[in-house]
């Protein structure tokens, strides 16, 4: 199915090349609409479009003056004519029109006395074709072979005449177009008859309830459909990453896990320091992290955990911790901030250990954005909290996250994080790229973690990106156009 | 080789290989100590160090305690040292500046030509105009004040001492300059290649940090052939550095093998220990003086299973039931969402990060309270949405050669501030742009999402400032407004350089929970 623009373009096409003024008229559509509607045609192959550039006219300010109220030379010999005398002309009428009068060769002069010649006196008579010409230009009529010299006279003369130039397309319907016109005059009527070699045999375009429940349809040829291009079907989707978040949080589900609530803004204390991230550490820098002004600071948990994380950090890192620094709000920089507090709900009785957990959600980092890095994208976090849970299990649970999503081969690599020991770089082998790609973190949380929040130890955790396997899945190779939302690109765009 | 024992190679050209080092492995910052972890990763003898006696001492002066307290110090004799060695050397001291040093506050540290100056040393503060030195690379005497002001180094890391009246300074016997810690050295100490006894002195704020800093450097030297001697350092207390000791734990075999899942005898464990550089006697583990982040078990427990090979772990599944939960929010959306498809509207994730002139301004709405950014990179990005409408508007008019007409929705995040407090809701909103798009057609895209949901709303005529005048309604649910709808303000489809009419809805979706 066409557009209704498109179908209006097609059929004013079909009579005949148009201009896009023309096409706007033959349409009654604006010149937008057409205009839109020509190139979705030409998209489809049906129209081909011209851009010509054509020459105009104008009037100048002069020009405007002299349509109203004449050209002074010509009042200046309407004015000799009727007797008057030199020194009741105007003054424009004196300078600018004596010496035009004379150029044109309207006024013969004896001696110290104006006449005007057998010219002057014919042009009074009839009429001064510059003053037509200009008529024409201002109501938009178009101009004659008579006009050509006066415009040319004019051109060079003050502000009397302006040229203008306009694009002009024109466009045409192609073959292809052609048959799709027909093929949409075909649905319109209905029923169209063919001659000839078919002789008087109906072939009909549209079965009809009529047809169906009188039987008739059985008197009736039905016609073929050509290959002739259709217009897409727009239908409504889900955005790409959104189809990946599903997926993955299938995959979690299936395997038994449950859904973190979690926040965007974090005080620094769960985003850093019950992580076990010293206060001076780099990653808390300006630098990296998203701080705020409004609010300036989250209150910290009415709980003896801050005691306790206060304590591991004094015991550990050996510095002097300081409860405003944890009180600062920041954009959570990984979704591994609501860990703890889950960690602590199970402490305090509110969840139940053995537990699993996990969560979706975005995360920020106060980088500049490129094709690799955005301040702004998605984590996939999780965390086993299970006094019997192993390293061993840490690596099987992510080879089969990952075989789930559809990556069979996966390794691991030591890596350091502040909070887990042992810590590990997941990577997955891309087949296509035939490259190893990294795409998560994943440890076991340190007992500095797990003992002033759960009060027991271990918790298995991880947090894995979530654009950059998609990315590889849909061969996007500019992590940004995620986030563009390029609507002709969405539509297009498959995971 | 180099991944497996934590380096993840970052890229190779030619001869030259590029690896991460991770910022708990300091050792790990020069080839020295890469070549030491790569020995005893390879069946080498774990090394031990020692350090003589080089009599000579440092003084504390108590007039730099308030300033940068803490000093170090070690003697190098009989170093072969030529240009490319001093160039690894000063890449090792400024990778420990810049990541374990924070950018030389913690830690600082001077490598000197021992020969060029008179022991003893003197560690003190003084007036920053009182005293004058030629710093490394310069020609001419100059204040430390100076310095501060004209040397590049000054200028980079002046703001460390800049809020004290007296800046610290090493002096030797005769008051020449060795170095304007954490700034920079004195010319007169330069190491060059023929060097051959280096006097090495790590400043900081952390007593620990510069004493595992100076263990690192002077090992690194010590691995090229020098001999360690250690320096008399008296303050309040007299104390020998480097201390070189080696801490010895009783090995913590089961708690190791439990949290790996594992069955390692004690041999074999102590066997992978080795490979990571610790020595052992009689199930004691000895750690390695230069490894200076191991803090617990753990530790030991992670270098058991790096030198073992993560990847020569079966896998394994924790070995508990549990039941899949989805949270109540994601149950509800997931409905709008399907919901939002069936009626043919396209998906769009937009950033919550945007700024007051998208969000407030081109909207002709109030600002309101919202949470702001305190160190915005961009000017783009200052405060989180409050709303979703502006992100809808700006995709359309970046969408400007799809064809007509445009459907499109989100589901997003809307974050306001009440009182003090962060509010975080999810919020629906969805946009016809047409050039038919009305009030009716708009009204009836809610009508339909509070039907389908079984919502109990009212719709009701409001005025809002983004909407045509008595072209907009609220959505009210227990009496309390939860959305809006409506035929956007021409002005503000001008403010997004849109050329067609658009209907908007949105519609906070978390009251409905």
């Amino acid at each position: 199915m066409l557009h209704q623009y498109e179908k209006l373009v097609l059929h004013s096409l079909k009579a005949g090349s148009k201009t896009l003024d023309e096409l706007a008229d033959s349409t009654g559509l604006n010149k937008d609409s057409a205009s839109r509607a020509c190139y979705w045609l030409k998209d489809k192959g049906a129209v081909e479009i011209h851009e010509t550039v054509t020459q105009g006219f104008k009037l100048g300010e002069e020009g405007k003056k002299f349509l109203e109220s004449g050209f002074p030379e010509f009042n200046l010999i309407k004015k000799l004519h009727a007797g008057k005398a030199f020194s009741e002309l105007s003054d424009e009428e004196k300078r600018i029109g004596l010496p035009w009068a004379k150029r044109k060769e309207w006024l013969e002069i004896e001696g110290n006395i104006f006449k005007l010649s057998k010219l002057g006196e014919k042009i009074l008579r009839e009429g001064q074709n510059e003053v037509l010409m200009l008529k024409k230009i201002s109501e938009a009529k178009s101009l004659g072979k008579e006009d050509i010299d006066a415009v040319k006279a004019l051109l060079g003369r003050g502000d009397v005449l302006r040229t203008t130039e306009s694009k002009q397309l024109s466009l045409s319907i192609t073959k292809k177009g052609e048959g799709l016109a027909g093929k949409e005059a075909a649905d319109i009527h209905g029923e169209i008859h063919l001659h000839g070699d078919v002789g008087a045999r109906k072939l009909v375009n549209t079965l009809t309830k009529e047809d169906i429940t009188t039987g008739r349809w059985k008197e009736k040829e039905y016609r073929e459909y050509d290959d002739s291009p259709v217009e897409r079907s727009r239908p409504g989707k889900k955005h790409p990453l959104r189809k990946a978040i599903s997926r993955i949080r299938k995959i979690f589900l299936e395997l038994g896990f449950e859904e973190m609530e979690d926040r965007l803004v974090e005080s620094s204390f769960w985003n850093f320091d019950a992580l076990f991230q010293p206060q001076d550490h780099p990653a808390r820098d300006l630098m990296d992290t998203f701080y705020l002004s409004s609010p300036e600071k989250i209150s910290l948990p009415k709980d003896e955990v801050v005691d306790r994380v206060k304590k591991a950090h004094e015991e550990k890192w050996k510095y002097k911790w300081s409860r405003e620094v944890a009180e600062q709000a920041v954009l959570r920089t990984h979704d591994t901030a609501i860990s703890p507090q889950y960690m602590l709900k199970v402490r305090k009785g509110e969840k139940k250990a053995p537990a699993k957990f996990f969560a979706v959600g975005r995360v920020y980092r106060n980088e500049a954005t490129d094709f690799k890095h955005l301040s702004e994208f998605y984590q996939v976090g999780g965390i086993i909290v299970y006094e019997d849970a192993t390293f061993r299990d840490l690596l099987g649970l992510l080879k089969e996250f990952y075989r789930k999503l559809g990556f069979e081969k996966i390794r691991f690599i030591p890596n350091y994080f502040p909070y887990t020991e042992p810590s590990v770089q997941v990577e997955v082998y891309y087949e296509d790229r035939k490259q190893w790609l990294e795409l998560g973190g994943a440890g076991v949380f340190r007992p500095e973690v797990c003992l002033p929040t759960w009060g027991k130890y271990p918790v298995l955790a991880w947090g894995l990106g979530l654009e950059r396997p998609v990315m590889l899945m849909m061969g996007v190779k500019d992590i940004r156009q995620f986030y563009r939302n390029d609507v002709s690109w969405l539509r297009e765009a498959r995971v | 080789m180099l991944p497996s024992i934590g380096l993840p190679v970052e890229s190779v050209e030619g001869d030259s290989i590029y690896v991460d080092v991770t910022p708990n492995r300091p050792d790990l910052l020069s080839i020295e100590g890469i070549a030491r972890a790569l020995s005893t990763f390879m069946g080498g003898k774990p090394k031990h160090y020692s350090a003589k006696d080089s009599g000579i001492k440092l003084h504390i002066d108590n007039s730099v305690l308030p300033v940068r307290p803490f000093i170090v110090a070690a003697v190098v004799k009989n170093v072969k040292i030529d240009e490319k060695k001093i160039e690894s050397l000063m890449q090792l001291q400024e990778k420990i500046h810049e990541t374990y040093g924070r950018k030389r506050r913690k830690i600082s540290i001077g490598v000197h030509n021992l020969d060029a100056v008179q022991p003893p040393f003197f560690y003190k503060a003084v007036e920053p105009s009182s005293y004058s030195f030629i710093p490394l690379d310069m020609e001419k005497k100059l204040t430390l004040s100076k310095i501060l002001e004209l040397h590049p180094k000054g200028v980079e890391y002046g703001g460390i001492i800049k809020e004290f009246k007296k800046y610290p300074l090493l002096v030797d016997s005769k008051e020449q300059a060795l170095s304007f810690p954490p700034i920079i050295n004195g010319e007169l100490t330069r190491v060059d290649a023929n060097t051959k006894n280096i006097f090495i002195d790590v400043t900081g704020t952390d007593a620990n940090a510069i004493m595992d800093a100076l263990k690192i450097v002077s090992l690194a030297l010590v691995d090229r052939g020098g001999e360690l001697f250690t320096v008399e350092v008296i303050g309040k207390r007299k104390f020998e550095t480097p201390d070189l000791s080696e801490k010895v734990v009783a090995l913590p075999a089961e708690k190791i093998n439990k949290m790996l899942g594992m069955d390692f005898t004690e041999a074999q464990l102590l066997k992978l220990l080795a490979k990571m550089g610790y020595d052992s006697s009689n199930k004691k583990v000895k750690m390695p003086c230069y490894r200076v982040d191991i803090m617990d078990w753990v530790d030991l427990a992670e270098d058991v299973a790096i030198a073992h090979g993560y990847n020569n772990f079966p896998p394994s599944l924790p070995n508990f039931f549990s039941i899949g939960q989805e949270k109540r929010s994601e149950l509800l959306e997931g409905k709008v969402r399907e919901l939002m498809v069936g009626l043919n509207f396209l998906e769009v994730l937009c950033p919550n990060l945007t700024n007051e002139q998208e969000c407030f301004g081109k909207m002709l709405a109030t600002e309101k309270p919202h949470v702001k950014i305190k160190n915005p990179k961009v000017e783009e990005y200052t405060m989180m949405r409050p709303w979703l409408a502006p992100s809808l508007l700006k995709v359309i008019s970046e969408s400007k050669q799809a064809e007509l007409p445009i459907r499109i929705f989100e589901i997003g995040d809307a974050i306001s501030l009440e009182g003090a407090d962060v509010k975080q809701t999810r919020s629906l909103a969805c946009v016809l742009y047409d050039p038919k798009a009305t009030f009716s057609e708009i009204k009836s895209f809610a009508d339909a999402v509070a039907r389908e949901m079984g919502w109990a709303v009212e719709m009701r005529p409001c005025e809002h400032p983004s909407f045509i005048k008595g072209r907009a309604a609220e959505i009210v649910h227990k009496k309390k407004r939860v959305g809006v709808f409506g035929e956007i303000h021409p002005q503000v489809l001008n403010n997004f350089q849109l050329e067609q009419p658009v209907a908007l809805l949105e519609l906070d979706i978390t009251s409905f929970l």
